[in-house]
């Protein structure tokens, strides 16, 4: 196998949660490394860590104990800014029940990431507006909703909900895209089409990390971790990656 | 926006306070200075050459029990001679006594009870009024105790429209005065309506109707603004003299000019000033406290939002400014509210003035509004940051597992 850049090494991460009374052991010493371009799939049982996994990776959590190397970078010493800016320009997150702002519509949602984008020179000039409006549309396109552009999320299935997510997480290009059950709250069709979309951004080189209960969407991944009680049992590679039928989804 | 525009009702009625607090601030800055300008002006009007002597003692800065309607009546007649005297008052170019009464006043048809006024001759000179018809009334018809009176112009209009009224009697109680003189129109001030005045001579009001042998004040004219504190000081020691006082700490009259009258009076405006203040401040408090509640209610209702913002980027401050920025715009939705209750309220007292035909100058000036939008500002910012503060340091991970 060839050297790949390792994007995520993390060694022993361990995560309690204190709340006062009870300890909650969430991870308990957690090795990994994640090749850029890799497609990982995370199963594991309900209240096993997998969450808590994606949260330390995606730098919406520390964890209690361990190493994490990002891009062979010690993430100890990040400070709030800096983590601001991986936030913003190096990881898309998708969550299963898809977070979007209730009162704004599908291009203010989408849109929302470039607000905080301090670091692209494109949105501090005066053309702001047009180059956002432009970015906000290819990042729909690229999840087939560039139709709903006005619509507001109340207005949508919900597997158009989670592509408007995707497309949100999508719009800065991030090398990683972190999806927690992506698609836990679709029916088959939607969530095939989510993962038909993800197949898709893998493809063009995002890393892709999944967390599913079904095997059959874990198995559209290139490599499946196990993870039970807060330790990963199991770390596999998919022999027949699964593919989405376009014909079949599309109709 | 929408946001807050949600909450409107409520977020109204929370912020009433910094309503309240900008409309007193406006109300200070407007209605406190009128009110100087209007008594500093009646005071030029009547003049800053005159002595007021009134019986009691005054304290330092208040004045003295008699002003507030206690009678005291240590003040006779013979005091009132006395300082008449060249040699004992030698500054003095007019002086006159003053007391006062209610009585029904009978003309034909026309029946009310008003107020009256006993003054000496020298009224006239003492306030610097002007007689339109006939003559004021004389020493002699005061010695005399005869019964004339002479009318403010409003007064004479309402007793006898537009009859003839030089020489004609009116009833004042049961015993009839003959009218034989009506004053210049001069207008009222806050002490005195001059054009409602009843004027008739001092003793015949003390004697034949009252029956009071003391006087309620004394004015006196002197000659020059500057030999006041001399003429002060001379009736101090003609009437300690006469009333047997030793010294100072014994006065049972005080004495004061214009000046002092000026300073009492500020003292007075000064005190509604601060109490206004008081209530500008508190309110101002209340309201912010308001605010800070309705941000504090935004915040549990947006953790979420605000997990998300902090997901795909968004940095402490961001988050922060967010909060600030709605906290400001809340704060200036009641600070715009209250400028405009502010201004209606400086109209509102305008209003009332004309109604008593007060001279008031309603002013507004551009620095209220800079003021009300700076202290606004200030109430947004100062009562936001505590919310925006904990709003900017949610975790990610903990607010959007929130529900
Ligand atoms: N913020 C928290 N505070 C306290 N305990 C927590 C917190 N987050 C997670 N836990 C606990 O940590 C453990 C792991 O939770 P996690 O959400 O990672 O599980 P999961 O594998 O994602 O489960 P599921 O498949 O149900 O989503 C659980 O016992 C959970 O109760
Ligand atoms: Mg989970």
């Amino acid at each position: 196998m060839e050297k790949i850049a390792k994007i995520i090494s993390c060694k022993d991460i361990t995560k309690v949660f204190d709340t006062g009374e009870t300890k909650t052991h969430a991870l308990r010493g957690v090795s990994c490394d994640i090749a850029e371009g890799e497609f990982v799939a995370i199963m594991g049982p309900s209240g096993s860590g997998k969450s808590t996994l994606m949260h330390v990776l995606s730098f919406l959590d520390r964890a209690t104990e361990g190493g994490y190397f990002f891009r062979g970078k010690d993430t100890k010493d990040f400070d709030e800014e800096k983590l601001a800016f991986i936030r913003n320009q190096e990881i898309g997150f998708v969550f299963q029940s898809f977070n979007l702002m209730q009162r704004v519509s599908v291009f203010e949602n989408v849109e929302l990431p470039l607000l905080y984008d301090f670091y692209t020179k494109t949105t501090q000039n005066k053309e702001d507006k047009k180059t956002n409006k432009d970015r906000v549309m290819n990042a729909l396109k690229s999840v087939s909703m560039e139709h709903r552009l006005h619509h507001m999320p109340s207005q949508l299935s919900g597997g158009e909900k989670q592509r408007v997510a995707i497309a949100r997480a999508l719009i800065n290009n991030p090398k990683i895209i972190f999806a927690d059950e992506p698609t836990g709250n679709l029916d088959s069709k939607s969530g095939l089409q989510v993962m038909h979309v993800l197949e898709g951004l893998n493809k063009q080189g995002h890393t892709i990390i999944l967390v599913t209960h079904e095997s059959r969407t874990a198995e559209h991944a290139q490599r499946i971790l196990r993870i039970v009680d807060g330790k990963i049992v199991d770390d596999k590679r998919v022999h027949n990656q699964r593919s989405v039928d376009t014909d079949n989804i599309l109709k | 926006m929408q946001n807050f525009l949600a909450a409107k009702m409520r977020t109204f009625l929370t912020i009433i306070g910094v309503v309240i607090g900008i409309a007193a601030v406006m109300v200070v800055m407007s209605v406190g200075t009128s009110a100087q300008n209007m008594i500093l002006d009646q005071i030029r009007n009547v003049g800053s050459d005159l002595v007021a002597i009134l019986p009691g003692a005054a304290d330092d800065d208040g004045p003295p029990a008699s002003t507030y309607g206690i009678v005291v009546t240590t003040m006779k007649n013979g005091d009132l001679e006395a300082l008449r005297k060249k040699s004992n008052v030698p500054h003095a170019v007019a002086v006159s006594g003053y007391v006062s009464g209610n009585n029904v006043v009978q003309y034909k048809s026309y029946d009310k009870s008003l107020t009256f006024q006993g003054v000496s001759a020298d009224m006239l000179d003492v306030e610097g009024s002007n007689i339109a018809f006939g003559r004021f009334f004389t020493s002699a018809e005061d010695e005399s105790l005869a019964r004339v009176v002479v009318l403010g112009a409003k007064i004479a209009k309402d007793i006898f429209d537009n009859e003839d009224m030089l020489g004609k009697k009116i009833k004042i109680g049961s015993q009839s005065f003959r009218v034989v003189g009506i004053m210049e129109e001069r207008g009222a001030t806050f002490a005195a309506n001059y054009d409602e005045s009843i004027y008739i001579p001092l003793q015949t009001a003390q004697k034949n109707i009252l029956g009071i042998d003391y006087l309620n004040f004394i004015r006196m004219k002197v000659d020059d603004e500057k030999n006041v504190e001399q003429t002060k000081d001379d009736v101090r020691t003609v009437l300690r003299s006469r009333h047997d006082i030793a010294d100072d700490e014994g006065d049972d009259f005080s004495v004061r000019n214009i000046a002092s009258a000026l300073s009492m009076v500020n003292n007075v405006t000064n005190i509604m000033k601060y109490f206004l203040t008081a209530v500008a401040s508190i309110s101002l408090i209340v309201g912010g406290i308001g605010v800070m509640n309705i941000m504090f209610i935004a915040l549990s209702k947006r953790v979420r939002e605000i997990g998300l913002r902090k997901a795909v980027g968004a940095r402490r401050r961001d988050i922060m400014w967010q909060f600030l920025f709605e906290s400001m715009i809340i704060a200036l939705i009641g600070g715009f509210i209250g400028f405009f209750v502010g201004l209606f309220v400086i109209w509102l007292a305008w209003v009332a003035a004309m109604q008593y035909d007060i001279e008031w100058d309603m002013i507004i000036t551009m620095q209220m509004a800079y003021v009300s939008l700076i202290i606004t500002l200030v109430i947004g910012l100062l009562f936001g940051i505590y919310p925006a503060r904990k709003a900017s340091r949610i975790s990610p991970m903990e607010a959007l597992r929130y529900e």
